[in-house]
C-alpha cells in the first residue's frame, strides 16, 4: 500500500494531477534521471532531465507490480543517459524507481516515493534507422529472485558439470519439435521430413519400408 | 556566420498548427466520471506547409531545413500568426513608454498563480494602452548556462487565455497557458516581438515537397516539437 500525502492525494481526485518518474541507478558514478525538464533535487540529490514521458508512463501504469520487473524504456538518447551505454557497469546495478506527482500547473512537486527498488538485468540499446533511438532495460525486483532454486538445468553441458558421467540430458538438443504435414508428397528420406540427419544404414531401412508401403 | 539555434524564414507559410502538446492517461467510468492523470509536462508542438511561395522564397526554405541536418540542430520555432500580438500586426511603430520606443521587451514579469490553478503572469513596462489580446504570444528568453550574455539560446512562450490591457503605471496581468516551467530564471526577459521556443525538427513527419515547373517546393511539410532546457 502507497500512502500518498493529501496534497497529491486532492489533486489526483480533482483529475489535475500530473505523474512522472525518476530512477536511481546506484553505479559507481550514481546515475540520476526523471522525466521532466530542468534539474530536479529529490532527497537532497540532483536527478538530470530527460524529458521523457515514457519514465512516467512506467511508473503510472504498473500499479500493483511490485513483485515484477519493471520495464523501462528511455527513448531519444539524451547526453544525461549515454552514461547507460557502459552496460557492464551499469549491469546489475541496484536502481530505484520513484513516482512523483505534481500539481496541475506543474510547479509543484506534491509527493514522491519509491515505486520499486531492484537491480538492472538486460539492458538493451535500440536504434532504428529513421525510427527511435532507446534504451530498455528492467528493474528485477528481489522478490524475483526468492522463487528460485538451483541452478540451470536444460542441456547435457550442465548435468554433465554436476555429474560428469550423468548423460541422462544427450538427446535434449535432438528433441526439438518436428511439423509433419500430412498429405503432402512423400519425401525421398526421413531427414527431409524431420529436418535431423539419420544415422547412416537406419535411414537406408527406413526409407526402405516408406517405398514399400 | 549562422548561430543555432537558427530563426525561421519570415515568410512563407500556408498552413500552420501550433498548439500545446499535453498527454493524458484518462480513465473515463461509464457514469461520467473521468479519472487519470497527465503524463509529464505540456510542450509545445508545431507544423507548418509551404506556400505556393516566389522561388527566391522556395529556395530559402530548402536551404533552411538543409541547415538544420534532420534533428541535430535546433530552431526558434514561432507562430506565424502572432509575430506581434493581434492589434499590432505591423509591429510597435509608434508606440512610446516616455520618450523612448518600444520595442517589444517588458521590464520585468512575474508570476501567480490563482486559487483555481491559473497562471496569472504580469509585465510592467509597457506602453499605456496596448492591448493583449486572446491567443496573442509572450515570450520568454534567458542565456543558456555557460552561454555569452544576450546570446538568448533558451527560449519559451506562453499564451494568453485571458486578455487585458496595460494600465497607466505601464501594468497589465494576463491569464496564460501553460503555466511557465518552474526553472525560468527571473533573470529572463519577457518580450512581445517574434516570441518563439526553441524547437528540434521531427524527421518522420517533415517532408520536403518536389520542385514544380516553376522550380517552387510548394506544399514543404516541417514539424517541430519543443526543446525545453534550463
Amino acid at each position: 500500500m502507497k500512502i500518498f500525502s493529501p496534497a497529491a492525494m486532492a489533486e489526483i481526485r480533482k483529475g489535475t494531477a500530473i505523474v512522472s518518474g525518476a530512477v536511481e541507478i546506484l553505479s559507481r558514478d550514481p546515475i540520476r534521471l526523471w522525466g521532466g525538464y530542468g534539474r530536479l533535487p529529490i532527497e537532497g540529490e540532483t536527478y538530470e532531465p530527460i524529458a521523457d514521458r515514457a519514465l512516467a508512463q512506467v511508473s503510472g501504469q504498473a500499479l500493483g507490480g511490485a513483485a515484477q520487473n519493471v520495464n523501462l524504456t528511455l527513448s531519444g538518447i539524451e547526453p544525461e543517459a549515454l552514461e547507460l551505454l557502459d552496460a557492464e557497469e551499469v549491469k546489475r546495478a541496484p536502481a530505484t524507481l520513484r513516482r512523483l506527482i505534481f500539481s496541475g500547473d506543474g510547479k509543484r512537486m506534491l509527493d514522491q516515493h519509491v515505486f520499486t527498488r531492484g537491480r538492472l538485468d538486460p539492458l538493451t540499446v535500440r536504434d532504428v534507422i529513421g525510427g527511435a533511438a532507446s534504451i530498455a532495460t528492467s528493474i528485477e525486483s528481489a522478490a524475483r529472485g526468492l522463487g528460485r532454486r538451483g541452478g540451470r538445468m536444460r542441456t547435457d553441458a550442465d548435468q554433465r558439470l554436476i555429474k560428469a558421467d550423468d548423460g541422462f540430458f544427450k538427446n535434449v538438443s535432438f528433441a526439438a519439435e518436428k511439423n509433419l504435414y500430412w498429405g503432402g508428397q512423400k519425401p525421398a528420406t526421413a531427414a527431409q521430413a524431420t529436418g535431423a540427419i539419420p544415422a547412416s544404414g537406419y535411414a537406408g531401412g527406413y526409407n526402405a519400408q516408406l517405398q514399400a508401403e | 556566420m549562422i548561430v543555432y539555434p537558427r530563426p525561421m524564414p519570415l515568410t512563407g507559410m500556408a498552413q500552420q498548427l501550433f498548439d500545446i502538446l499535453r498527454v493524458d492517461q484518462a480513465a473515463p467510468e461509464a457514469g461520467g466520471y473521468m479519472g487519470g492523470v497527465q503524463s509529464g509536462f505540456p510542450l509545445w508542438v508545431a507544423t507548418w506547409t509551404t506556400a505556393r511561395n516566389t522561388r527566391d522564397v522556395s529556395d530559402e526554405w530548402t536551404a533552411w531545413l538543409s541547415t538544420m541536418r534532420g534533428a541535430q540542430r535546433r530552431f526558434l520555432g514561432r507562430d506565424f500568426a502572432r509575430s506581434f500580438p493581434r492589434r499590432y500586426p505591423k509591429g510597435f511603430g509608434g508606440l512610446r513608454i516616455g520618450t523612448t520606443a518600444f520595442t517589444g521587451t517588458a521590464a520585468t514579469w512575474s508570476e501567480a498563480i490563482d486559487e483555481q490553478d491559473n497562471a496569472q503572469l504580469t509585465l510592467t513596462g509597457l506602453p499605456v494602452g496596448l492591448v493583449l489580446s486572446l491567443t496573442d504570444l509572450i515570450g520568454f528568453r534567458w542565456d543558456a548556462g555557460g552561454a555569452a550574455p544576450g546570446s538568448y539560446g533558451r527560449r519559451t512562450v506562453a499564451r494568453v487565455t485571458e486578455a487585458s490591457v496595460v494600465n497607466a503605471q505601464g501594468r497589465v496581468t494576463v491569464g496564460i497557458e501553460p503555466p511557465l516551467p518552474y526553472f525560468i530564471p527571473t533573470t529572463a526577459q519577457a518580450h512581445l516581438d517574434y516570441p518563439a521556443c526553441v524547437m528540434t525538427i521531427v524527421p518522420a513527419d517533415t517532408k520536403v515537397a518536389p520542385i514544380d515547373r516553376r522550380l517552387v517546393a510548394t506544399g514543404t511539410v516541417i514539424a517541430g516539437v519543443q526543446d525545453l532546457r534550463p
